[in-house]
C-alpha cells in the first residue's frame, strides 16, 4: 500500500515538473518573438563593423535544420551573412530531404537579395560547380540530406570492395569521402530546434566540429548570427593534447 | 576507490530520481569525461590527482545510472589522439588504467554478483602487452554478464573504428564471405567495435566543450546531445538528472529519427558470427 502511494506521489511530481517546464518554454518563446519584432533586420550588412573583431571564423559553417521545415527567407539571410563574414562554405542538412526538393525556391530568394557582384556557387549538381575567376565576394552552398550521411561511408566501402585496393588508411578514406562531400570538414555546426541531435549527419566529417544549438532558424536575427560566430571564435581546440 | 560503490544519494536526491523514473529512461548513455586536468589546475593539485578524481567520479556515476535504470554506459577514457600528450602524462594514465583493471580483477566476486559486463572498445594493438592482457582478462571474465554494461573506449577514435570496420568488410567481400550488395548501414554498425550495443540515447560531454572529439560519431546519429558546463570531477546527480530530463522533453522527436533495422540474410549472419569469434580469439591470444 505504502509503495503504491509513493508511486502516485512520484507520478504527480513528474507530471507537475513537465507541465511547469512547458509553461516556462511557452513564455520564453513569446518573450523572444516580441523581442525579435522590435529589431528589424537587414540582409545586407556592413562586414567590417561586425566581423572585424572576430579572432577566427569557420571556413565551413553547416546548419542542421533538425525537425524544422526549411524557411527560404532565413536560409538566404544566412548565406548572405556568411558571405559578409568571409565564410567560404555553407551547407544545410535537412534529413527529411524537403530542402533538396525545393532548392529552387532558395535560389530565387538568394538571387533577389544578393548584390550583383556577389557570387553564390551552388553545389547541387555534380557537374560544373567549381569555376574559378570570379571577382567580388563568393560563397559555396551545398544542400545535404540523409543519403549524404552514413550512406557516403557505405558507398565508398562498396567502391573499395570492387577495386583491388588493399591498403586503406584514415587519410585515403578521408580523401575518398571528400570526393563526395566536396567541402572541407565543418568547423562550426548550428543545430536548429529544441531537440539537440545530429539526425544522421555525415559522421566522418564532424570529428572536431563545434556544435551550437539554436531554438529555431525561423526568423533568426543578424545579431544572433554574429553572437554564434563570437562563441565559435572563443572556442579553443587542443586536438587531444 | 573501487569500481562498485554504495549509493551516495541523499533522501531528497533519491526522491527526485524516483520522480524522473516515471518518464522514459535512456537505456544507454555515453560520456566524454572532460575536465580532469582543468579541475587539477583549479584546485592546485597534480594532474594525476585530477585523473584519479575523474575515475572516482566514474564509479559514482555508474551507481547513479543503475539507480536511474540506465543499464548501459560508454565512456571515453583515452583517445588515440591523447598519445600526443607529454610522455609523463601518457605514462601516468596508462599506469592508472593498469591499476584500475587490476583492481577490477581483484573485485571479481562483487562484479560478478552485480552482473556487470565490461567491454573495452578501441585499437588494442596500440597498447602495452600488460594492458592487453588485463583488458582481455576483464572482457572474457565478464562477457556473459547481462545486468549492466560498461563500455570503456580506450585507445579509441571513431575514424579509426570506421576505418577498421571498412577493412573488415572489404576483406569479407574479397574472401567471398559476403557480397557487395550485402554492404549497408546495418552491416557497418554490426562490424564496429560496439556491435553488441544499442546506440546511445544520450551523449554527455562535460567541461563546456562543444565538440564530439572523434567519439562514437557513427553511433550517436540519433542521440540527444548534452553539453554540460561542469568539469567531470564535479559532475553531480543533478547534472545527470538534467540530461535525462532534456531527453524526456525531446523523447517523441528522437524516436522519429531512429531507424529500424531490417533482417539480415544467412550469409551476413554467418559473417558476423565469424567476426565475433575472431575477436574473441584475438582477446584470448593476449592472455
Amino acid at each position: 500500500m505504502n509503495t503504491n502511494f509513493a508511486i502516485v506521489i512520484y507520478r504527480v511530481f513528474y507530471f507537475l515538473l513537465h507541465c511547469v517546464f512547458t509553461k516556462f518554454e511557452t513564455l520564453q518563446a513569446f518573450y523572444k518573438s516580441q523581442k525579435n519584432k522590435l529589431c528589424h533586420e537587414f540582409a545586407l550588412v556592413n562586414d567590417k563593423k561586425h566581423f572585424g573583431k572576430l579572432g577566427k571564423t569557420p571556413t565551413h559553417l553547416t546548419v542542421l535544420l533538425g525537425g524544422e521545415e526549411p524557411s527560404p527567407k532565413d536560409l538566404a539571410n544566412l548565406i548572405l551573412w556568411c558571405m559578409a563574414a568571409h565564410i567560404t562554405f555553407i551547407s544545410f542538412y535537412d534529413y527529411k530531404g524537403s530542402l533538396k526538393k525545393h532548392e529552387n525556391e532558395l535560389h530565387l530568394v538568394v538571387e533577389k537579395k544578393k548584390a550583383a557582384t556577389d557570387h553564390v556557387i551552388w553545389h547541387s549538381h555534380p557537374d560544373g560547380a567549381w569555376k574559378n575567376g570570379y571577382s567580388g565576394r563568393k560563397i559555396h552552398v551545398k544542400v545535404l540530406s540523409e543519403n549524404d550521411g552514413k550512406g557516403g561511408v557505405v558507398d565508398l566501402t562498396k567502391k573499395l570492395a570492387r577495386t583491388s585496393e588493399t591498403d586503406i588508411s584514415i587519410e585515403s578514406f578521408d580523401a575518398g569521402l571528400r570526393e563526395q562531400f566536396e567541402f572541407p570538414d565543418p568547423e562550426l555546426a548550428v543545430c536548429c530546434g529544441k531537440t539537440f541531435c545530429l539526425y544522421g549527419y555525415p559522421p566522418w566529417q564532424i570529428r572536431v566540429t563545434e556544435f551550437l544549438n539554436v531554438d529555431s532558424h525561423h526568423n533568426i536575427t543578424f545579431n544572433h548570427f554574429v553572437n554564434l560566430l563570437q562563441i565559435y571564435a572563443k572556442c579553443e581546440q587542443r586536438f587531444g593534447k | 576507490m573501487s569500481w562498485i560503490v554504495e549509493s551516495s544519494l541523499t533522501a531528497f536526491q533519491k526522491f527526485c530520481v524516483n520522480v524522473i523514473k516515471c518518464g522514459p529512461i535512456p537505456k544507454h548513455v555515453a560520456f566524454i569525461m572532460d575536465g580532469n586536468r582543468r579541475y587539477a589546475t583549479k584546485n592546485k593539485v597534480q594532474k594525476a590527482e585530477g585523473h584519479v578524481k575523474g575515475f572516482d567520479k566514474l564509479s559514482e556515476t555508474l551507481q547513479w545510472c543503475l539507480e536511474l535504470g540506465i543499464v548501459e554506459v560508454t565512456v571515453y577514457a583515452f583517445s588515440i589522439e591523447n598519445f600526443k600528450r607529454s610522455s609523463d602524462e601518457v605514462e601516468t594514465l596508462m599506469q592508472l588504467a593498469t591499476e584500475k583493471f587490476r583492481k577490477f580483477l581483484d573485485e571479481e566476486d562483487k562484479i560478478m554478483a552485480h552482473g556487470v559486463c565490461v567491454r573495452i572498445i578501441g585499437n588494442l594493438s596500440l597498447l602495452s602487452e600488460e594492458l592487453q592482457r588485463l583488458i582481455a582478462k576483464v572482457t572474457l571474465m565478464t562477457k556473459d554478464n547481462n545486468k549492466a554494461y560498461l563500455n570503456v573506449a580506450f585507445a579509441y577514435t571513431s575514424r579509426d573504428e570506421i576505418k577498421n570496420t571498412v577493412e573488415t568488410i572489404v576483406e569479407g567481400v574479397r574472401n567471398g564471405s559476403i557480397e557487395i550488395d550485402d554492404i549497408d548501414e546495418d552491416l557497418v554498425s554490426e562490424c564496429l567495435y560496439t556491435s553488441g550495443s544499442p546506440d546511445p540515447d544520450i551523449i554527455v560531454r562535460t567541461s563546456g566543450e562543444m565538440r564530439l572529439s572523434d567519439f562514437l560519431l557513427w553511433q550517436i546519429s540519433s542521440s540527444q546531445i548534452c553539453f554540460s558546463q561542469v568539469l567531470w570531477p564535479e559532475f553531480s546527480i543533478w547534472h545527470l538528472l538534467a540530461c535525462v530530463f532534456k531527453y524526456q522533453r525531446c523523447y517523441p522527436n528522437l524516436k522519429k529519427v531512429e531507424t529500424c533495422k531490417v533482417n539480415k540474410n544467412e550469409r551476413v549472419q554467418e559473417f558476423l558470427e565469424q567476426l565475433q569469434q575472431q575477436r574473441l580469439a584475438q582477446l584470448k591470444s593476449y592472455i
